[in-house]
Parts: C-alpha cells; structure tokens; sequence
C-alpha cells in the first residue's frame, strides 16, 4: 500500500512508469491478483484526472488560444529572421561558426539548413520552405513570408472571436482564386535565350552581387540550352560543376566540353594533345587478385609466379588492344588518342599507354561517363574487345591545368557538346560554395522556365495583382468566409512590402503607390528597388518562374490552414520527461 | 607490386573518430619521436617533420599521402575521410588551417554593400593547453623542446569533450564531412536509427559529395590494397556506414574492405528503449557486414556490448576510466594501430590485407575478434625467451563483445608483437640444450613456437615490429605506477612527475569459436523485440519482412562457427 501512494502522489502518468511500478509491485508481492487490482486502481485514477479537465471548458479553451498563440509566435520568429533576406536589396548574412568557418548567404535555403531550429512549428516551415527548395529551386525566403503573414493576418480575426475553420474556409477559396488570377497573368514564351536571360538574372541578383551575378546569368541559360535536346526533359546532370580555388570569382566560366578534376598519373604522358580521339571505359587496367576471394594454395614459390605473370598478362592484353586500336586510327595522321577510365589504371599499364604518347586518366567519375558521351561522342565501353572507330568520341583539344595538388583535365572544342562544365572560381572555401549555391538554383530557374514555357512578372507586380483581385472577389462571396479571404488578400502583400522595406523605403507608402498605379493602368505593376517608384516589369526584364509561384499559392496556403487548425499541441517521447 | 599498397581509411560516427584520432596520433607520434631523439635538427615540413636519413620500418605512405598546398610546402596527411554530426568538431575547422588559413571575419570583403551585412558569430570554443602548445610550435615552426629531453605530459582527461580536443595529426581540407541535418549531442532530433544513415545516404548531395571524396583518393593510388571503415555500429551511423560499404563493394569489388563496427564503453541515456533501439541498429549493421565486407570485427571495451556494455575489460597494467571516450577510445587505437603492422611494414614478411582478410574469413566466417595485450609486459632487463616461459594467464585481453578468448577454441589467428628488438630475444648465457627455443633465431619464430605450444590446432600468422607503441601525450595516461619510462614493468613505482613514452605491445586478430557465442547473444536479444513497437524503425522505412530476413541471416553467419572444419 506505501509502494502505491508515494508513486501517485508523484502524479507520475507516463506507461514507462506505471510499467515499472506494476513490475516492481509485481516483484515484492507475488501473488498477481493483489497486483492486478492495484494497477487497474491506478489507472482508475488517471481516467478520474483527465474527466476533471474534460468539465473544465476554460481550460480546455486555453489550452486552444495556447496552441494558436505558439504557431503564430513560432511563424513570426522565422519570418522574422528570413525577413532582410528578400529581394535585390536584402541583407548578406555571415556566419561565423565556433571554430572560425565563414559561411556567406543570402539564400533563404541555406539559411534555414545552417540555423538550429528547435521549434516544432518553425521546423514545420522550415521543412516547407526546404521543399519548395527541392521542387523549384527558388521561392525559400517568400515560402517564410507568407505563411508567417497568413497566421498574422488571421490571428486578427481569431482573436476577435473568428473560428479558424472559416478562415481556412475563406483560404480555400481565396487560393482557388489566386491561382486563376496566377493563369491570367501568366506570360507564354518561347524559350529563347533572352527571354531566359531575364528570369535567370531576376533570381541571380536576389542572391549574389550584380556584377557576378551578370557574369553568371549568361553562363546558366547557356549552360541549360546547351543540355537540352528537342523536347526531351532536361537533365540538370548533365551540367557538371566544378570548383576552382583560384584567382576571383568573376572569371567563373562557361566549358563547352568536360573538365575532370583529375589528370594523368605519369609524367611521360603528354600534357596537351589536339584532335583526340577519345576512349572512354569503365575497364580495370590494374593488376589486382583474383575476383574470387578463394584462398589460393601454391605448391612452390615457381608457381605462384607463374599465376601472378599470367594475371599481369591478362591485364597487359587489354591495354595492348588499345594500344592496336590507336595504331589503327592514329598512325600517319595528326590524331591523338585519350583514354579516360572509370575504373583504376595501374603504373605499369600507365607505362605502356605513356610510351605510345596516350593521354590516359583513371578513375573517372561515374557520371562523367554518360556526359564524355553527350560531349565528345561515342559510348562508354564495357569492354576493350571488338573496339571500333564509332565507339569513340572526339575532341579538338584535351590539356591539364594543375593547381597545387589538384590536377584538372580540360575536355573542350567539341563538335556538338551536349553536356557542358561551370567552372567557378574564387579566392577560397565560402566564395566557391555561395557561387555554387546560386548557380544551382539559377540552372533551375532557367530549366523552370522551359518546362513551363511560360513566366510571371516579378518585383511584386504579381502579388499586388493578387491583392486587387482577391479585394474584388471578396464581394462575391457571402458569409463570414470573405474575412478569410480579405487576410489571404492581405498577406499576399507581404512580398512588396518587405521588398520596399528591405530598399529603404517606406512600406505604406509604396504600397499604396503600387495600387494606385496598377488600378491605372490595369496591368501588373512592381516596385523599383532603386528608385522606390512603380514599375512595369516587363519594361526592365523582370520576371519570376511560374511554377514557383503556384508551388508558393499552393505549400503556403495548405501549410497556414493547418497550422491555424492546430488546437492542441502535444509533446510525446523522451523530450516530455525534460520539459 | 612494387609501388604503392594504399589503404582509404573512413570513419563513420563519433566515437568511430575518437579510436581514429588516437590512431592517427600514435601514428604521427611514431614519425615524430625518431626525428626528435635521433636527429633534432633536421627540415620541417609544413605537415610535421620526417625524417629520410633513418626510414621507418612502418611504410607510412599506406595509409597516409603525401600532397602540396597551394604555396608549395609538402603536406602529409591520412588518406582519411570522416563523417560526424553538427557541432562535433570543436575548436577544428572543418577544412583544417593545414592548406587555407582562417580568414578574418571582415564584412567589408564581402561583396554586397557593408551596411547590408548581417555578421552572426557562434562563440568561439576555447581551446585546451595542448592544442595552444601544439599550434604555437607550429607558428613559431622550431622545436623548443632541447634535443633529447621528453616531450610534455598533459592531463587532458577533464578538457576533452571532442576527439578534435586531443588531435595532433592534421586532416587534409577533404577529410570533414558533417551532416548537417542532425546535430551532436541533441535530444529533439537524435541521429540514432539505422534507416536514418541509410537515407541520409540516399540523398544526391550527400552521396554525390562523399563517393566523389572516396574516389578522388583512390585515383591517386597507385596500387590500392583496400579500406578500413571505422563506423559506430549502435547508432544511425551504422546504416550510414554500411550503405557507404555497400557502394564501395559495388565500385571497388575486388579490393579488400575491413570493417571495425565499434561500441561505446558508456552510453549517455540508457533507457530500456534506447538500449532496444540499439540493439536493433547493431543486428541491422552487423547484417549488411557480413554480407558485403571481407572482414569485420567488432570492438567494445565493454564486455558485453549490447543493452548494457557490461563490465570494462581489465587490464593488468592498465587503470582507465572506462567511462570516458578518450581513455576507452586510445586502448582500442593502441589494438588497431599494433594489429594492421602485419601489412603496414616495409620490411620482412609482406602481406597484403587481402591475404589476411581472406585468411581469417574462411568459410564465411566474416566475423573475427579483435585482441590486445597492452602493455606487453616484460621486465627491464628481461628476454623474451624467459618471459614467455614465466607468462601466467593469458597474452592478451579480449575487445570484442560477448567473447572470450580464454579456453576458446581459436581455429586461425594473425598476431602482432611490437617494440620486442631482436637484442632481447634470449640471453646468451642461457644453456642450449635446456630449451627447444633456443633455436629460434627471430621473434617471429620464438612467438609462433610459444603459440603453437598454448594452443592446440591454431593457425597462426605471427609479425613482429621493432618499433613500440609511442604512448606520450595526447595518448592519455592511463598506465598504473608501475609501467616504466619504455614501457617495462617493474616492482617499482615509477617517478610522478614523468608519463609512459612508449610500450611493446601484442595484438591479435583472430577466429574463434566464440564468434558463435556472440551471434547467438545477439540473435537471442533481438528476438526478443518486436519491430512493430519501434516506430522510428518503421516510419523511417524498414520493413518488416526485411527485418525478419535480417534475423535469418545472422542465425545463418551464426551456424557458421558450429561445426568444425578445419583447414
């Protein structure tokens, strides 16, 4: 009886407990009725407490404005941070880790998978905001914004007595409507290399500096036109990115070919050859033991030999076919041969390639197979046996380039490259990454727009749009609903309104400006990060991808709804028992 | 072949990294001490010093590689990568300062307007006394330390919260990897379920970066012999590992692999729970071991391993805690280190690791038991002819869990004896016709009589190494009073105020018939769970006829050590 009293004085509910109890009652009672009895008392117990807070509607009601009042919190304190990141004119954040590693963004992505976030509800964003990332490649920063701009604006009508399924009612319907109002304003192109320009340079300059990010523009349109083949799906892969730690970053550049980070093992080979034909394989050229792992048993020390040499033999046969092949293709003309290799390529092998003045690199990347044979030509061989002229690939030009310890190998001036390389370079570790950070997402972009085949105009002109219609919708509707759909209406603005706060400006009044403007002349209008003055943004090139809009209409309504609908939050698991 | 008998070495998991930082530092400490007492003034490196006049008889250059920084001073590094959890490193960058050095947190070198600059610092992590010494001579780049004395002893048992606090070896910019997802230490998002590791392999980035690390060192190989993958079997990094192995067995299929799955010696939250989730991540990992490496042998300082670690294996000269990583971590680093001599030397008997890996997993017997005896104890004076014949007990303690080599019946075995030189091999006093071992001429030779006397039907493949274990600073001081200055055991008590700067030592790795004992206690543990009540495993996408083929398998490895067939 003792035992009992002090567990439940403890109020202790959790089942490990109980469990632990039960056992340990179980232990110095044997007799398992008693036992029994006790524990069906203690749980009796717990169904008494819990009816206690099932007649008490207060707090249970509490408990509901809580749960609301820590989702909105949560979505502010993120917004609230992601906030100075938005646009052309957004802060650079630094971040310096403990030990002294500098990592430089303003890319709401990176942002987020750098900050520890503890917070559920933030973490429910964040996560949100990543697979936006992972869909489109763009939108993180806005993602934030607008779902922390939606519960704010409902939390209006919620704490004047709104329930928030009819704002989520109204957030339905004001969705519906924005995506109607998404395909009104939408603008088909032809994938051109201007039109790509302009979308491409719009995300760039939100992330990296505008001279660089000019510099870069150009190289993801053409890198992405480059890659695509008619109307095939376009295989991003296909680009390969390779990083340069070397003089600034504005001489990234364009590779109408492949650069492997990697080069020849031999110092014979030659370091620069014209007019290669190019082998590339994924055959082993080392010696190495039996693929079978069965323990050998040697008679004599003659014998082991013996199977070593036939070994060497065996892999000496495969370099010298081709070696014969090059002899065929390549003797009495000016044509060079390369050999570039998935697997390993032993010394000796390397010997016998160096002597005929082949250029050969081992270990080449997995992937790098597939694209050689986009750049140069030819397929990637299995085997050297039965090698012909049309299984290789050709390259005007084929050199090394070393750099400390790190050696590249530059495949370029092919016929029709179909797969190209960025080279990025820069003075050290963060530059590199934050270049290759927006490289990534501005090759999305630029395969966004050509899959779409369509783009939305950017600065704000689109949201301010969204505003005027919502607004004009909201009258249709009958009912408490249209409340829902006057926040949504609202929240929408918060992207030019950050726009301008982040310039300089000052919010309202932009704002205003805007609506004026666009109520005028009745076509989307968007802001100057300048000048602060309204603009047409097709006049100066800017647009966003449409995809990422609908992805941002989409996520952010779904994500806020829910989170509005929230009323109760529970902690289950380990992190109950530390509060 | 003549050039080059590289070995890649990855370590998964922290304390994976804790045994490997201890490793690589007894290694380093090796190179370091001969140019010290023998040769006080020659070059240094930008690495560390070398020495070409007196060569080594470990070939450093298996599992180290030489390089160039982009200013021309010549590097030597481990041919390492590893992986470990946000906010393990501590005071270490992520890529070393060995080829950049830290920048300067200057806003005005950042290219975007000033005033648009948001600088967020974390506090900067305090180093300890060893790292401010160690750092100071590099900058200042002479030794003060006077030709012939002995190098400081630190106590760095309370300072050490991550293995980079007791580093001494310096990481090529390539060797970090952290996930960034999971954080170190953390209680809301843990990294403790296997499919964890497993997914996180599964994405591109991760993927792309770490096969892309891994070949990047194999292409500069000459003649690779194989890998050696540390990874922390109890948490997500055994699937993390394994998935890494499974990659490495389809793009390096004929190179040897050597698995060394390890267990902490104490855990930090042992509820029931946490201890089943364990005991699932181990099965799991221990599963896709046995299937895609060539050897692996399990290491715990615990004995038991699972569920609880059990009680620490004793020592007879050796007083650790074994509640602290570090002290645990070096013992384990000491086995391994003394262990792979058999293929790391450049003289005598060369093996390749693949003939010890396939050597000791006859039969599909993938799994093998690791062993230490530390220090190898012999008087100052002694010879190891009177040693061996006055040893009581057994040579060496046990490191894998639920195993016991005493009284074991051990079918193959391959034994290191180091820093026993051929001057102590016997007395020329003795009498010679009063002992067979007289005859022996090596100790390769005297080791392999005495093996082949205490055991019956053992094979065994013994080497032996001039060079002993080099145990000063940061390698903890974990030896009792009466271990001398060399590493010899006295009746006396040796003087406070100086450490342990070397010791011989004897390692073994051998397969034996309580592989079975422990497979069986694994089985029989797992059973008795139920998959279904485990719901990170089910929601992070095991399912359960996967599960319940994972049990067969290991029942399956286990029937491997029943019956005896000898070779």
């Amino acid at each position: 009886m003792n035992t009992y009293r002090c567990q439940s004085d403890q109020l202790c509910y959790d089942a490990e407990v109980i469990c632990a109890l039960y056992n340990q009652l179980r232990k110095s009672y044997p007799v398992a009725l008693v036992c029994i009895v006790w524990y069906r008392s203690l749980r009796k117990e717990i169904r008494k407490m819990s009816a206690i807070s099932l007649l008490n509607p207060k707090a249970e009601f509490a408990r509901a404005a809580q749960a609301l009042a820590i989702n909105i919190t949560a979505a502010k304190g993120i917004q609230d941070v992601m906030r100075t990141n938005l646009g052309p004119k957004g802060t650079m954040k630094m971040l310096v880790s403990g030990s002294g590693d500098i990592k430089i963004t303003k890319d709401g992505n990176v942002l987020l998978h750098e900050m520890q976030i503890q917070h559920p509800t933030a973490s429910l964003i964040a996560r949100a905001s990543t697979a936006q990332d992972d869909m489109t490649g763009d939108g993180t920063t806005s993602t934030v914004l607008v779902i922390g701009e939606l519960l704010k604006q409902a939390d209006l009508y919620i704490s004047e007595g709104l329930h928030p399924r009819i704002i989520t009612e109204g957030f339905d319907k004001a969705r519906a409507k924005t995506l109607e109002v998404l395909e009104k304003l939408k603008i088909k192109i032809e994938p051109t290399r201007e039109n790509l320009l302009d979308v491409a340079r719009t995300s760039l300059r939100t992330k990296i500096h505008p001279q660089l990010a000019d510099v870069l523009t150009d190289i993801c349109v053409d890198a992405v036109l480059a890659v695509r083949q008619g109307d095939k799906q376009i295989d991003l892969h296909m680009v390969e990115i390779i990083e340069m730690q070397h003089k600034t970053s504005t001489e990234t550049s364009l590779v109408r070919g492949l650069v492997l980070d990697h080069g020849s093992r031999h110092p014979d080979m030659p370091k620069r050859v014209e007019n290669a034909y190019i082998l590339t394989c994924n055959v082993s050229m080392e010696y190495e033991k039996s693929e079978v792992t069965a323990g050998f048993f040697y008679k004599s020390a003659e014998e082991r030999e013996k199977l070593v040499s036939s070994e060497r033999d065996f892999i000496e046969k495969r370099v010298q076919k081709v070696i014969d092949l090059k002899n065929k293709l390549c003797n009495n003309t000016d044509k060079r041969f390369v050999v570039i290799n998935q697997k390993g390529i032993d010394p000796m092998s390397l010997d016998m390639l160096a002597k005929e003045g082949i250029l050969a690199v081992r270990r080449a990347k997995r992937r790098n197979m597939e694209r050689l044979a986009l750049a140069c030509g030819g397929t990637a061989m299995n085997c050297v046996d039965d090698l012909t002229e049309e299984h290789l690939g050709f390259a005007g030009l084929v050199y090394e380039h070393v750099l400390g310890e790190s050696k590249y190998t530059f495949v370029e001036e092919c016929k029709f490259p179909q797969s190209v390389t960025i080279l990025i370079k820069g003075p050290n570790q963060h530059t590199l990454t934050q270049i290759k950070d927006a490289i990534r997402d501005g090759l999305r972009t630029v395969k966004n727009a050509i899959d779409d085949g369509c783009l939305v105009p950017g600065a704000g002109a689109f949201e301010v749009a969204v505003n005027q219609e919502l607004l004009q919708y909201k009258n249709e509707v009958r009912g408490k609903a249209r409340l829902g759909i006057q926040a949504y209406a609202e929240a929408f603005l918060v992207i030019p309104k950050t726009l301008a706060a982040n310039s300089g400006f000052d919010a309202q009044d932009t704002i205003v400006k805007l609506q004026e403007e666009a109520q005028l002349l009745g076509e989307p209008v968007g802001l100057d990060v300048n000048s602060g003055e309204a603009i047409r943004p097709a006049d100066v090139g800017i647009y966003d991808n449409y995809i990422v809009k609908k992805q941002i209409i989409n996520s952010c309504s779904v994500i806020a709804s829910n989170l509005l609908l929230v009323d109760e939050i529970m902690r289950a698991g380990m992190s109950s028992l530390k509060g | 072949m003549a050039a080059g008998r590289e070995i890649v070495t990855l370590q998964f998991g922290c304390y994976s990294n804790f045994i490997g930082a201890h490793w690589w530092n007894l290694q380093v400490s090796v190179m370091f001490c001969r140019s010290l007492t023998l040769l006080p003034n020659n070059k240094q490196e930008a690495g560390f010093e070398y020495n070409a006049d007196n060569p080594s008889e470990i070939n450093h250059d298996v599992l180290f590689r030489e390089g160039v920084t982009s200013k021309g001073h010549v590097t030597f590094t481990p041919r390492l990568l590893l992986v470990d959890l946000k906010g393990s490193l501590g005071h270490l960058r992520q890529e070393g300062d060995l080829y950049n050095h830290p920048e300067d947190v200057n806003p005005n070198k950042v290219q975007w307007p000033v005033e648009k600059v948001d600088v967020l610092c974390t506090p900067t992590v305090e180093k300890n006394e060893f790292i401010n010494d160690l750092e100071s001579e590099e900058n200042v780049m002479v030794n003060t330390e006077a030709p012939g004395s002995l190098p400081k002893v630190y106590n760095l048992d309370s300072v050490t919260n991550v293995w980079a606090d007791y580093l001494r070896t310096r990481y090529h910019p390539r060797t970090v990897s952290i996930i960034n997802e999971y954080e170190h230490n953390s209680d809301t998002k843990p990294f403790d379920v296997f499919n964890q590791g497993a997914n996180l392999w599964k994405t591109e980035q991760f993927q792309d970066d770490f096969t892309d690390r891994i070949r990047m060192y194999a292409e500069e190989c000459d003649n690779m012999q194989g890998f050696h993958i540390l990874l922390d079997g109890s948490d997500g990094f055994a699937g993390l590992g394994t998935s890494a192995l499974e990659y490495l067995e389809d793009e390096y299929s004929t190179k040897s692999k050597l698995v060394f799955p390890t267990i902490p010696s104490e855990f930090s939250n042992t509820t029931t729970f946490q201890d089943s989730v364990r005991l699932l991540n181990l099965a799991l990992g221990f599963h896709s071991l046995a299937e895609h490496s060539s050897l692996f042998v399990p290491l715990c300082m615990g004995s038991s391993g699972w569920r609880q670690p059990g009680v620490p294996r004793d020592f007879p000269h050796l007083r650790y805690n074994s509640s602290l990583a570090y002290h645990s971590s070096a013992v384990l680093a000491a086995a391994l280190d003394t262990a792979t001599l058999r293929y790391r030397l450049k003289t005598g008997m060369r093996t390749s690791l693949s003939e010890m890996t396939d050597s000791l997993s006859r039969l599909g017997r993938r799994v093998a038991v690791a062993s230490l005896g530390l220090p190898f104890a012999m008087e100052y004076d002694a010879y190891l002819l009177d040693t061996l014949e006055q040893w009581e007990g057994p040579l060496w303690q046990t490191l894998s869990p639920n195993c016991n080599l005493e009284n074991d019946r051990i079918w193959i075995q391959s034994v290191v004896l180091r820093g026993v030189p051929k001057l102590r091999l016997k007395s020329v006093q003795m009498q010679q016709d009063r002992n067979p071992a007289y005859t022996c001429t090596s100790v390769q030779e005297m080791l392999s009589l005495f093996l082949t006397c205490c055991s019956y039907a053992t094979a065994s493949h013994v080497t032996s190494a001039d060079s002993p274990c080099n145990v000063s600073s940061p390698f903890p001081q974990i030896f009792s009073e009466f271990v001398g200055l060399d590493g010899s055991v006295s009746t006396q008590k040796r003087p406070g105020n100086i450490g342990v700067y070397s010791v011989p030592a004897i390692a073994g790795l051998h397969s034996c018939r309580s592989v079975g004992d422990m497979l069986a206690a694994l089985n029989m543990e797992v059973r008795k769970l139920q998959l279904k009540r485990f719901h990170c495993f089910c929601n992070s996408g095991l399912e359960e006829d996967e599960y319940e083929e994972c049990l067969n398998h290991l029942a399956l490895l286990r029937e491997c050590y029943n019956e005896e067939f000898d070779v």
